[in-house]
């Protein structure tokens, strides 16, 4: 494997005073190669986005990087000045938002906010940016690019604004592309187009992407390794191809259950008992112990280490050997 | 409910060339609005007693206006309605008010539809206090009776609604509507805003109270997955129209409209292989058209495959195919089983 694009160390990212903090990201490390589509999945709490904003430096105020590090490209970037990581934000560094219809300015058009983008990063002159953007719309399946230039946000459908957040995350060639929920705001037979877009875009212009989802089973369609977490932990971590087909994981298993369950008919639908344990409520042990069906007493008290399954494939459960898939 | 309603053949709704028209204001007084949205077009189908109805279809499709109009909480622009064979649309004043204890809502979302400031108890004995005559201790007997109903614990009754989960305040919002006995419920996406995991719970807690109540459900969404494992029949909208309604499992293996295909094509499988979905094309651009301006003759002709000159220009006739499996399409027998 060549060097990683990106490797997130032993990341933890808190809340609240050193008395009395809380942990929602704990100790989660990840590498994304470059050109590779790496998934992210977990459930409302898991801390997924947290993780998409510390490596962008927009974590919110309140929370705070207490351990670990994240390099880019080998170098350390959680540390460094707002100047800085403003020259890396938007050129090698690019993020999709879930709501494109938040995240683009409504009093400006959409052809001027990448203009903005590509005149700051890239010094191109007004009329050259024109050109650039036009090309982009074109690149991202925007119908008569010229014309939606001067297009505002509101005059779109949600589909085409996501269009429009992916190319100005494209503008400057980025080196990778964090989707946080690119496509969960959106209908489904626009959600198709969108990942689809996102997967032919990878594979023409070789950037990473890390696509962060709620949707075990959309995910499974479009990355080469994934990353199941819980609660603020990695759950399980491998080739699409070794987490999918041999979950070792009760999370993992308990969630291809549930995204089974919908593509079956059956009397009763499969489901995790109990729910997400909030933040200030997580149990000592390991985090899914709460509703796990395969707890044991170790569970509850000390959370468990990573094993190494096979190559790349690794499982935060005591139980990773013995818990088989029914 | 425990009252046993005679199975009869006469359906609970009988909705016939239903329509909601949403205009502009006119610029001048006196004109005629520049801009109609025709949110809900022309519907006719029938609810029958005992059922759960799945109502299907992407946003801007008129199934949320539906299903208001349908509880009176919008008024219908045009149509005939008749419940339990008395006409809806014309229900006034005491008859309205009848009518209104008798269907009840479940919203989308769980964190909107809770007063922040009201605890779980006082947020189900609500509708207890302004339509019933029940004392103090009676309603809090009823309380308990719903909480267990759903699936709380007594001791959750005191808590406000930012101490629960997503999951747990949806099972607070079904404990409100099923407080008064309907016989009518409507549930507006319960689950979408739910985690996977938990959206599996709302559906088995809805299947089971239906079962167990005997009530009729109209159940919204736009997950076509969701939508199969809870209702008997599901109608399928696109913009303002409906295209196709037919028993559960007609719709999904055997459907017989472009668009249901097409949304039944469009959600993700879990792959279990991993890796790369080969056809990465994305041939199909099309996007929804607005309600605004929507296509002439059928809806979806822009982007059906079966296209023809006739689609562009004539509304499709809402026709039985065979054995109650009603679609609005020309070319509705074109399409083989997949």
């Amino acid at each position: 494997m060549s060097k990683p694009l990106l490797e997130v160390r032993d990341l933890t990212i808190s809340i609240g005073s050193t008395a009395a903090k809380i942990d929602i990201v704990d100790g989660v490390s990840f590498s994304v190669q470059p050109n590779e589509p790496f998934g992210i999945v977990g459930e409302s709490g898991s801390g997924k986005s947290m993780i998409a904003l510390a490596i962008m430096g927009l974590l919110p105020k309140a929370l705070k990087i207490t351990s670990g590090t994240i390099l880019f490209d080998g170098k350390e970037i959680q540390s460094l000045s707002q100047r800085d990581m403003q020259r890396l934000r938007g050129k090698e560094l690019a993020m999709v938002f879930q709501e494109p219809s938040t995240a683009l300015n409504p009093v400006f058009t959409t052809g001027a906010q990448l203009v903005e983008v590509l005149r700051r990063h890239e010094g191109l002159s007004p009329k050259a940016a024109r050109a650039r953007v036009i090309e982009l719309f074109g690149q991202v399946g925007i119908p008569s690019p010229a014309d939606r230039f001067d297009d505002y946000p509101h005059q779109m459908s949600g589909g085409m604004r996501q269009r429009v957040m992916i190319a100005m995350a494209l503008c400057c060639n980025p080196r990778l592309i964090i989707a946080d929920e690119p496509t969960t705001a959106l209908d489904a037979t626009i959600q198709l187009q969108i990942m689809r877009l996102l997967a032919r875009l990878q594979k023409e212009t070789g950037v990473a992407v890390m696509f962060i989802s709620h949707d075990l089973a959309l995910v499974s369609n479009f990355v080469r390794r994934v990353q199941v977490m819980y609660a603020g932990r990695l759950a399980e971590c491998g080739t699409a191809e070794a987490v999918f087909s041999t979950p070792a994981h009760p999370y993992t298993e308990g969630l291809m259950r549930c995204a089974y369950g919908l593509e079956d008919r059956m009397e009763r639908l499969p489901t995790i008992e109990g729910q997400v344990p909030t933040p200030n409520r997580f149990p000592k042990g390991c985090r899914f112990s709460t509703r796990c069906a395969h707890v044991q007493e170790v569970c509850r008290h000390v959370p468990p280490p990573r094993y190494a399954l096979a190559a790349g494939h690794e499982s935060a459960c005591y139980r990773h050997i013995d818990f088989k898939t029914e | 409910m425990t009252d046993q309603t005679p199975i009869t053949a006469e359906p609970m709704f009988r909705i016939r060339s239903l329509s909601k028209h949403f205009a502009n204001k006119p610029l001048l007084p006196f004109t005629p609005p520049t801009r109609v949205v025709r949110a809900v077009d022309k519907l006719a189908f029938d609810i029958h007693r005992g059922e759960t109805l799945g109502l299907v279809g992407e946003s801007g499709c008129g199934k949320t206006t539906t299903s208001r109009l349908l509880i009176r909480l919008l008024d219908a622009t045009s149509g005939d309605v008749t419940f339990d064979g008395k006409p809806l649309l014309e229900l006034k004043g005491q008859e309205l008010r009848a009518f209104r204890r008798q269907v009840q809502i479940v919203f989308q979302d769980p964190f909107g539809s809770l007063n922040p400031r009201m605890t779980a108890e006082q947020v189900i004995a609500e509708p207890l206090i302004t339509s019933t005559e029940m004392t103090a201790t009676e309603r809090r007997a009823r309380v308990a009776e719903l909480l267990d109903l759903v699936g709380l614990a007594p001791e959750h009754a005191s808590r406000y609604p930012h101490q629960f989960s997503g999951g747990q305040r949806q099972r607070i919002g079904i404990a409100r509507a099923l407080a008064l006995n309907p016989k009518f419920l409507v549930c507006d996406e319960p689950v979408s805003a739910l985690d996977l995991s938990i959206q599996a719970q709302i559906v088995n807690l809805l299947k089971d109270i239906q079962r167990d109540l005997g009530l009729t459900v109209l159940f919204v969404a736009h997950d076509l997955q969701v939508v199969r494992h809870i209702s008997d029949r599901v109608g399928v909208m696109y913009l303002g129209r409906m295209v196709e309604l037919a028993d559960s499992d007609t719709i999904f293996d055997h459907s017989r409209h472009p668009y249901t295909r097409t949304l039944l094509s469009s959600a993700p499988r879990l792959r279990h292989e991993g890796g790369i979905t080969p056809d990465t094309s994305d041939a199909e651009q099309a996007e929804i058209p607005s309600p605004l301006n929507p296509p002439t003759g059928c809806h979806f002709h822009p982007r059906c495959a079966l296209a023809t000159d006739r689609c562009r220009s004539e509304v499709p006739e809402w026709r039985n195919l065979k054995g109650d499996h009603m679609v609005l399409c020309h070319h509705a027998e074109q399409l083989e089983d997949q």
